[in-house]
């Protein structure tokens, strides 16, 4: 049994650390290139959300590289993302290749029981005591290098937008990870991460205060850096610090159930959003437009919304944003992405925004 | 009073029903489906942003309308047959609401009627229908005694669909969400080139909603179930046109940009690969821009592959 598991930022270091202390082989798909992008839509049509075509593609490339078991968490309706493991199961065994398959529940329900039991029959019989004994200390070591991944990152955006030299922090933030990905232990992992975090705060800063934004949107593309032309980078590299929606973790907490202030805070976000949708549209269509009310409410400067091009509830929330953006006076920067070859297009978009927000910001503009 | 209540949602059944109970109940009611030529053609307020055709179709004939009429039903399509639609309905009303808020003159005034519409049995269909006309005519209207209208029974459909092919020789299926088969501006007038061309058109609204559900169960398993009604609706005519009828072509037409579709079509063209009959299948994306001509040369070729294989 060889398991493999899709690309979501920073998600195969958590990924790694449960299959590698459970002693779970696995293969890890090459990182998301273009190649990764052409499988996924050569093999769909041009109506499929990017991260569909992404993920296709990231599993085409694990199974050429021999892996036989693909894990990947699922979701509910009424986005299409509740009903991408069994389009991509449809598609890959059409193209022959033999595969089993294991979908992680996003919402835990009598269903998702069934079909978890059905799913591991097969794989339990594969592994062995000593993967069972250890996975409960895989998934710590694995949630505790996810948290730290995510602060990683989270500290960075904050330099990138204040440091003399924005590329010293990828440096710091690249090293980060890789050491991070690389310790075995819980205090290897804090040694490590805040070796890095020390790195980062002793770049030398340039003393202006950056820009803020808020980045909305559907999570796979707004934690995905492959998918939204690392614009958290390219924003950062014009002074501007940006502020994430989503992160891995929280989704997985919230999935659970179990964070009770994590859902409280969710249920005060769609009120936020009630003067403009008086109805859950579904996925992040709420958040995204109650978190533009948020940004406003914060005193950020503009807020991006970056979304896969057909995303039903994120063109939704594109116009109602349109609108909002006039009434709550934050500009918008929407950003609905499919193909890879506009990095030079993002480039002027993004320039073009961040001269508005500093007009804004020193009056010349209302 | 005038109603409008846009032609566009007209293509669910349930929304036809309803719509012959309210004339029946409150006959005072005028519904309004088409608005005037000029104010169809004046742009919406709001960015429409990458939505698919029909929706913004759908919104524009919301937003045309208001200036003719006293009140407007938009209701917040979620559920119907027990089945999820696509999340752009759920928005649906609020997308009028924000765009009427931003037009000049007293139209921005008109009341949107947005009940929520989720349902799964009859129960359901009688709480909404009370709810909707009651937001109508006052939330003093008492509950109608006349239950509300049922659909037309599957042997009814049968004979109605008999009696369209008859004098056909060769049949079509034509899938697609019921708004691309039944709107003449959104399906490009395919449904008239193939009945000019001599072939009878089956659609799946030509069956019974329960039969073409239980065909597509056949695809479903444990948490994946294919949730939204039209893609079930699709999946399941494939399976049973394909089974029962015999067609000489099938069509399977959607509209740019539909998320839900683009998922049916994977699920089509796999399901497609594994008929025993090789019936000749093609895809028709139609879209804002399509071209008519565009069009008209793809069915020509796509019927040539008919004839070529039936004289053979």
């Amino acid at each position: 049994m060889k398991v493999t598991f899709p690309h979501l930022g920073s998600m195969y270091i958590f990924c790694k650390a449960i299959a590698e202390e459970a002693g779970i082989p696995y293969v890890l798909p090459p990182p998301t290139r273009d190649r990764t992008r052409e499988l996924g839509e050569f093999h769909t049509n041009e109506s499929v959300c990017l991260p569909l075509k992404i993920i296709l593609g990231n599993f085409i490339e694990a199974l050429e590289a021999g892996a036989d078991t693909i894990v990947m968490v699922g979701s509910g309706p009424p986005c299409r993302l509740g009903l991408y493991d069994r389009t991509i199961k449809v598609i890959l065994s059409d193209l022959g290749y033999d595969f089993r398959w294991l979908t992680i529940p996003g919402i835990f329900n009598w269903q998702a029981f069934l079909q978890n039991h059905d799913e591991t029959r097969e794989l339990r019989k594969e592994l062995t005591p000593s993967n069972f004994l250890r996975f409960p200390r895989a998934v710590m070591i694995g949630w505790r290098k996810m948290r730290w991944c995510e602060h990683l990152e989270d500290q960075a955006a904050r330099k990138r937008a204040v440091a003399q030299n924005p590329l010293e922090v990828e440096r710091w933030l690249q090293s980060g990870l890789a050491a991070l990905d690389q310790a075995r232990s819980l205090p290897a992992i804090s040694k490590v991460c805040r070796q890095a975090l020390a790195g980062l705060a002793q770049i030398r800063e340039h003393g202006r205060r950056p820009l803020k934004v808020m980045m909305v949107g559907e999570v796979y593309t707004v934690m995905e850096p492959t998918i939204n032309m690392n614009i958290e980078q390219r924003l950062g590299h014009l002074g501007v610090e940006v502020k994430r929606s989503s992160y891995f973790s929280s989704h997985i907490r919230r999935g659970s159930r179990l964070d009770r202030g994590l859902l409280k805070e969710r249920r005060q976000l769609m009120e936020l959003a009630v003067p403009y949708l008086n109805y859950d549209v579904g996925a992040e269509c709420n958040f995204s437009v109650a978190e533009m009310v948020l940004a406003k409410n914060m005193d950020y400067d503009g807020v991006v919304h970056v979304y896969p091009f057909s995303c039903m509830p994120e063109t939704t929330a594109a116009s109602v944003l349109s609108t909002a953006t006039t009434e709550l006076g934050i500009p918008v920067l929407s950003l609905p992405l499919d193909r890879k070859d506009m990095g030079l297009r993002l480039d002027t978009q993004i320039e073009a925004f961040v001269d508005i927000m500093q007009m804004k910001r020193s009056g010349d503009l209302h | 009073m005038k109603v409008g209540l846009p032609m566009e949602l007209l293509s669910f059944d349930w929304i036809r029903r309803l719509k012959e109970d309210i004339h029946a109940l409150a006959p005072q009611v005028e519904l309004c489906h088409v608005p005037a030529a000029t104010s169809a053609r004046r742009p919406v307020p709001l960015s429409e942003g990458d939505a698919c055709f029909p929706f913004k179709k759908m919104v524009r004939t919301a937003m045309a309308l208001l200036p003719q009429v006293d009140r407007l039903v938009v209701p917040r399509l979620v559920r119907l047959d027990g089945h999820l639609l696509c999340p752009n309905f759920r928005a649906f009303p609020d997308l009028v609401a924000l765009n009427r808020d931003r037009l000049p003159g007293p139209a921005r005034k008109i009341p949107i009627i947005d009940t929520l519409v989720d349902i799964t049995d009859a129960g359901d269909e009688e709480r909404v229908r009370l709810l909707l006309l009651r937001a109508l005519l006052g939330p003093e209207t008492a509950p109608p005694a006349a239950p509300f209208p049922r659909p037309q029974s599957a042997g009814h459909k049968a004979a109605a669909l008999q009696d369209k092919l008859r004098g056909y020789d060769r049949t079509i299926a034509l899938i697609g969400r019921a708004y691309m088969v039944g709107d003449a501006h959104l399906n490009m007038g395919i449904p008239a080139i193939l009945a000019s061309q001599g072939y009878g058109i089956v659609t799946p609204q030509d069956f019974d909603f329960s039969d073409l559900d239980r065909a597509a169960a056949r695809d479903d398993y444990y948490a994946k179930t294919m949730y939204w009604r039209g893609a079930r609706e699709c999946l399941g005519a494939f399976r049973h046109i394909c089974a029962e009828h015999e067609p000489a072509g099938i069509i399977y037409l959607l509209s740019f940009n539909c998320g839900v579709d683009a998922l049916v079509r994977i699920e089509l063209m796999s399901l497609h690969k594994k008929l025993a009959n090789k019936i000749p299948m093609m895809v028709l994306v139609g879209d804002e821009h399509s071209q008519q001509e565009h069009v008209v040369t793809r069915l020509e070729a796509f019927l040539d592959v008919i004839d070529g294989i039936t004289t053979s």
